[in-house]
């Protein structure tokens, strides 16, 4: 157990999961339009590569870009929420609306008032994200130790000292578990808005492949590009989780011993 | 010799005491001074307010009777806080920063240049025995060694006061008999007036040149008594029969304060 590197077990789970589906497709003799075979699904990865390699290019890139968004718009709001207590106290009930709100509702509208495609699905998709790296990036920052915050006060240090050199250190932990939810979250935001937008007509993304691979029954190339988002996720997730162990490896318990 | 010479109070308190805002007296109005070279142990159990007290000294807490002085001036005040270090009951270490990045905090939060700051750093690690680590993080440590590097830490700026409360009370035994003698050590190097707050007995006897015992509720000073056995106290002064009169001495007050049968 000790000796298997951490990635060696759920390979295990995944490959015994693909090996009974692939089973029991053949030998049920379940037809494609229900559900395809992964070996299908794989092939039809490599055949529709023209359709899906595009439009998969977009979906990253609105992931991208809303997760970038997300990071930095809920730094910032972070930062200033621990700076002023009043502030954090008058706004706070805001993120949480957004966070409450479902982004079906009010995507369309975005859609709407949002002339840029890319725009508006960037914007869809970093309202959805941005809550965590709010939420745990000011419990990060309030969270320091009480001995060590009474010394920067017993040294005299300035604000911006004890932020930079005291709360942003004692914050990456939550800062990362914020980035790590944000990463999954603006993926899903982005496939929402995609789907709100395709409905609408404007053709973009995985989603809209989604979409039009349901109307013309073509099961596999739906599997195919749910494939491809699941995909995206796991490796955002996998990027951040060496991120976090690379910033926090040599001193934090969450990765100490994995 | 560390005889202490009777220059003007190093820290003076005047009157000095504190009431928590829901009226409980944490500490009675006290007089105390404490000289230039002193080794005063604040000794007294939990909740007598010794603690309170130190952190007054420091301006950590303001006094809410009276009036602290530390080298003449409210201890809050810049050049009050230069000349003062203070060491707390746990290490306080940041867990992400190496054993020389801690030391050298103080200095980093003071501008010092990262030249003179690296000499001072390895000059401190040196002082507490801990060159060999300086690239090592707290979690690497013993519970020892990160108090030592809190100490470092506190000498790094090079204070002429240095307040510590019951810096080695998490320890064992052995380890705490051990950096009390190499901080006895250091004192008698260095021109340092030194205020330690603690509740063992024995500690107290062997470090101070002056122990000042408290009693709670309300935590006041019960006794202010200068001890004259002379330095270095080698380790066998704690089986000594001067010391053992000692600790028989302050366990009585404290008995007597304390209201406790002997």
């Amino acid at each position: 157990m000790k000796h298997l590197p951490g990635w060696s077990l759920p390979a295990l789970v995944a490959i015994l999961v693909i090996g009974l589906w692939q089973a029991w497709v053949s030998l049920a003799n379940v037809p494609t339009y229900l559900v395809p075979s992964p070996w299908r699904v794989a092939k039809t990865l490599w055949t529709d590569r023209a359709l899906l390699g595009p439009a998969w290019w977009v979906t990253l890139q609105v992931t991208l870009m809303a997760f970038g968004a997300a990071a930095a718009v809920g730094s910032v709001v972070a930062f200033v929420f621990v700076q002023n207590r009043w502030l954090e106290a008058a706004l706070f009930p805001y993120a949480v609306l957004l966070q409450v709100t479902p982004i079906v509702a009010i995507a369309p509208l975005i859609i709407i008032w949002v002339k840029d495609p890319t725009t508006s699905l960037v914007l869809c998709a970093t309202l959805v994200a941005v809550f965590p790296v709010i939420a745990n990036t000011t419990q990060g920052l309030r969270s320091v130790q009480p001995g060590l915050l009474a010394y920067f006060e017993l040294r005299g240090a300035s604000r911006w000292q004890t932020l930079w050199k005291l709360r942003l250190p004692s914050a990456l932990p939550s800062i990362f578990t914020g980035l790590r939810i944000a990463a999954g979250l603006s993926l899903i935001g982005a496939v929402v808005a995609e789907f709100v937008a395709g409905t609408g007509g404007t053709a973009s993304g995985l989603a809209y492949q989604i979409l039009q691979s349901g109307y013309q029954l073509d099961i596999p190339r739906m599997f195919a590009a749910l494939a491809l988002i699941s995909l995206t996720g796991i490796g955002l997730f996998t990027a951040l989780t060496a991120c976090a162990k690379l910033a926090l490896g040599e001193w934090h318990e969450s990765e100490r011993h994995p | 010799m560390n005889t202490p010479a009777r220059t003007p109070p190093a820290l003076s308190l005047r009157a000095a005491g504190h009431t928590y805002p829901n009226g409980l007296t944490a500490l009675q109005p006290i007089d105390l001074d404490v000289h230039a070279r002193e080794f005063v142990c604040l000794l007294g159990p939990s909740g007598c307010g010794k603690s309170t007290l130190l952190r007054m000294m420091a301006g950590l807490l303001p006094a809410t009777q009276g009036q602290v002085e530390l080298q003449g001036e409210d201890p809050r005040s810049r050049s009050a806080r230069e000349s003062l270090s203070y060491v707390f009951q746990e290490a306080t270490l940041m867990p992400w920063a190496t054993v020389a990045d801690n030391v050298r905090l103080p200095l980093d939060l003071d501008h010092v240049p990262r030249r003179e700051a690296d000499s001072r750093v390895a000059d401190a690690l040196a002082q507490v025995g801990l060159s060999a680590f300086h690239a090592q993080r707290p979690h690497e440590l013993s519970g020892g060694m990160q108090m030592r590097v809190s100490i470092a830490r506190g000498l790094v700026t090079r204070p002429r006061v240095l307040l510590l409360d019951e810096p080695f009370g998490a320890l064992d035994d052995i380890t705490r008999q051990r950096l009390d003698a190499d901080l006895l050590a250091l004192w008698q190097q260095a021109d340092l007036t030194v205020v330690f707050v603690t509740h063992s007995l024995a500690e107290a006897a062997f470090l101070a040149s002056r122990v000042v015992v408290m009693a709670p509720r309300p935590g006041r000073i019960v006794r202010d008594e200068s001890l004259a056995q002379p330095w270095p106290r080698p380790a066998r002064y704690r089986t000594s029969a001067e010391f053992n009169a000692i600790v028989q001495g302050l366990q009585d007050t404290l008995a007597e304060a304390c209201g406790e049968p002997t």
